[in-house]
């Protein structure tokens, strides 16, 4: 037994998911800050927002970052994380001179200008599958230094998300090259191998195997895509890590049975207390994370 | 996600501990069949059964065994197994002078003769620090299949206890000889080495080299002791495994606070249905474990 904290992170919205599939996807900015602010409230400290334009396509345009933010910020204190990967439909994707598609980078690095205090850094190169269609995740090393690049200047964490051990090589040589500082933040996403091409299913084994290749002075949290979701979040926490969990990743609550965001959060708050484990708060992951709270609410 | 159900296994009583250490430790016959039913009403379905004299001394007594699983039997369906390892105490120990006992093997074998379905094999040899001592457990290969052979003459499956890799050996050689039939039943005793020497700490890399040792055609569980309880049995979930608690491995509910068996059992099967899993009936886990009911 520990008195170790669990940094919850929720993420609501996601780059693909529809109201469709599950009518309580929060899309637009005021859905998705009352939806965080509700699971704020019962235990998540980070949250991993998703913009998405007035027709729920995927975006990464830094005026409708802001606006999510902001409304988040002024009902809650959690730590916002603002996606540079954005989502395969809207105006994040295009045409490659081949004909294939790509989530298109100029606007991927849009994400970095709302005013977050951590992004993701998805450091790799992956063929997605969405709706038939191939579209390609082309963060070459050079790309990923530019971005890690601009991170810094803003003063912004960044969060490299791994779907596979290889995923973990160009974060780490950036961060041989002074880009980031510990705390490093890896997020592993296990489980979504359907979905992009190499990425890992979930198993012990494999969280272990990533764990262990981790650099020293890292943090890490995981998250389980679909019925990974809950041995992933089980698994970070055997394995000294945190845990995201929301519709983003997992629509379902059990088998057929469709999930809020907020049901999610609670049951995993109460499975870390059955850990006997305590969920941390707001200024407890920053603490963690390595991150300043932000000067104002319109930072 | 595990396939299957998971089945929960408590283990009340064990060889060491006493009632100074948690009042609501079970120790005489009615306590603890009281404290089984009970336990079996939330969920377990396997019960892992150590005798005591009247004066709470440890032993394999079958009498002793035979009215404990006598009374189990009255009030519930649970499966039994008796242990062959007994404790550090009473009947079962040996003086060999200087502070260091010895378990003597003419009683832990002494187990397989009170009608259990299960009994415990510990077949490997360890030693034991306890008040100051050290408790020998000497299971050379000869022994552990003289009674792999007594088990199987009683129609005893054996549960294969292991507190580290090399604890898998013999009993792998043994079902090579043909002295287990599948689903061969393992125990992964994890968390132990403070008072086992060799035995392993609960992480979730050790568990997963146990697993992947296992012979085809194996079903394990997972006993962590003391504060690996709890990890240990979210990783048996992890990894298609079963689940041991109780106060035999672990006397406290969380840090400062002790346990009953029924509140370890609870948090277990709500743990259990958080993950979305179910918690196995005695016939079902009687089924996955390859026990035929017991005549009694």
């Amino acid at each position: 037994m520990t008195d170790k904290k669990v940094i919850i992170t929720i993420a609501p919205t996601g780059g693909l998911g529809t109201k469709q599939m599950n009518p309580d996807l929060p899309t637009q900015p005021a859905e998705i800050a009352e939806d965080v602010i509700r699971c704020c409230e019962a235990g998540a400290s980070v949250v991993a927002v998703h913009a998405r334009d007035k027709d729920d396509l995927a975006s990464c345009d830094a005026g409708i970052y802001r606006d999510i933010n902001d409304r988040i910020r002024a009902g809650c204190d959690i730590v916002i994380n603002n996606s540079t990967g954005g989502g395969p439909t809207g105006e994040m994707v295009g045409p490659l001179a081949s004909g294939d598609l790509e989530m298109l980078w100029e606007q991927r690095i849009k994400g970095v200008d709302g005013g977050p205090e951590i992004c993701t850094h998805d450091a790799f190169v992956a063929n997605t599958y969405y709706e038939g269609k191939t579209i390609m995740m082309n963060a070459s090393l050079p790309r990923s230094r530019d971005l890690a690049q601009m991170m810094k200047d803003r003063g912004i964490k960044p969060e490299w998300e791994c779907m596979s051990i290889g995923h973990m090589l160009d974060p780490i040589q950036l961060i041989r090259e002074g880009l980031d500082e510990p705390p490093y933040i890896f997020n592993f996403v296990l489980g979504v191998e359907k979905g992009i091409q190499g990425a890992m299913p979930w198993s012990l084994k494999t969280l272990v195997a990533m764990r262990d290749l981790l650099p020293e002075g890292s943090i890490f949290t995981v998250s389980g895509i679909g019925p990974a979701q809950l041995p992933g979040a089980m698994g970070a926490l055997l394995c000294g890590g945190h845990v995201r969990v929301g519709l983003e990743d997992n629509m379902y609550y059990a088998r057929g049975k469709l999930a809020t965001n907020l049901m999610l959060v609670e049951r995993l708050v109460r499975q870390v207390r059955d850990m006997g484990m305590e969920p941390a708060t707001p200024a407890e992951a920053r603490q963690m994370l390595g991150i300043p709270r932000p000067a104002t609410a319109a930072a | 996600m595990a396939k299957g159900k998971v089945i929960i296994t408590i283990a009340p009583t064990g060889g060491m501990g006493t009632k100074a250490m948690n009042p609501d430790l079970p120790t005489q016959p009615e306590e603890i069949a009281n404290d089984v039913a009970a336990c079996a009403a939330a969920g377990a379905s396997v019960v892992a059964v150590h005798a005591r004299r009247p004066d709470d001394g440890a032993t394999c007594n079958p009498e002793i065994y035979r009215d404990i699983n006598t009374r189990i039997r009255a009030k519930c369906d649970i499966i039994i197994n008796n242990s062959t390892g007994g404790g550090v105490s009473g009947d079962m120990v040996r003086d060999l002078g200087g502070g260091d006992l010895e378990i003597m093997w003419e009683q832990r074998i002494k187990g397989v003769e009170a009608g259990a379905e299960i009994c415990t094999h510990d077949a490997h040899t360890i030693v034991a620090n306890f008040n100051g001592g050290n408790v020998y457990v000497m299971t050379p290969y000869n022994r552990s299949r003289e009674l792999a052979v007594m088990m199987k003459e009683r129609g005893i499956k054996p549960e294969w206890e292991c507190f580290n890799l090399g604890h898998m050996i013999d009993p792998i050689r043994l079902i090579e000889e043909g002295l287990d039939e599948p689903p061969y039943n393992f125990n992964f005793v994890l968390g132990a080495h403070k008072g086992f020497q060799g035995a392993l700490p609960f992480t979730p890399k050790v568990l997963t080299q146990l697993v992947d040792e296992l012979p085809k055609g194996s079903v394990f569980t997972v006993s962590g002791i003391g504060p690996a309880q709890v990890p240990a049995a979210m990783g048996a979930l992890l990894c298609g495994g079963h689940v041991r608690v109780g106060l035999e491995d672990n006397m406290y509910y969380s840090r400062g606070q002790l346990a009953t068996n029924l509140q370890l059992v609870e948090r277990l099967v709500r743990q259990v249905h958080d993950m979305n899993m179910e918690v196995a009936t005695p016939d079902e886990a009687r089924e996955m474990l390859g026990v035929p009911r017991a005549a009694g």
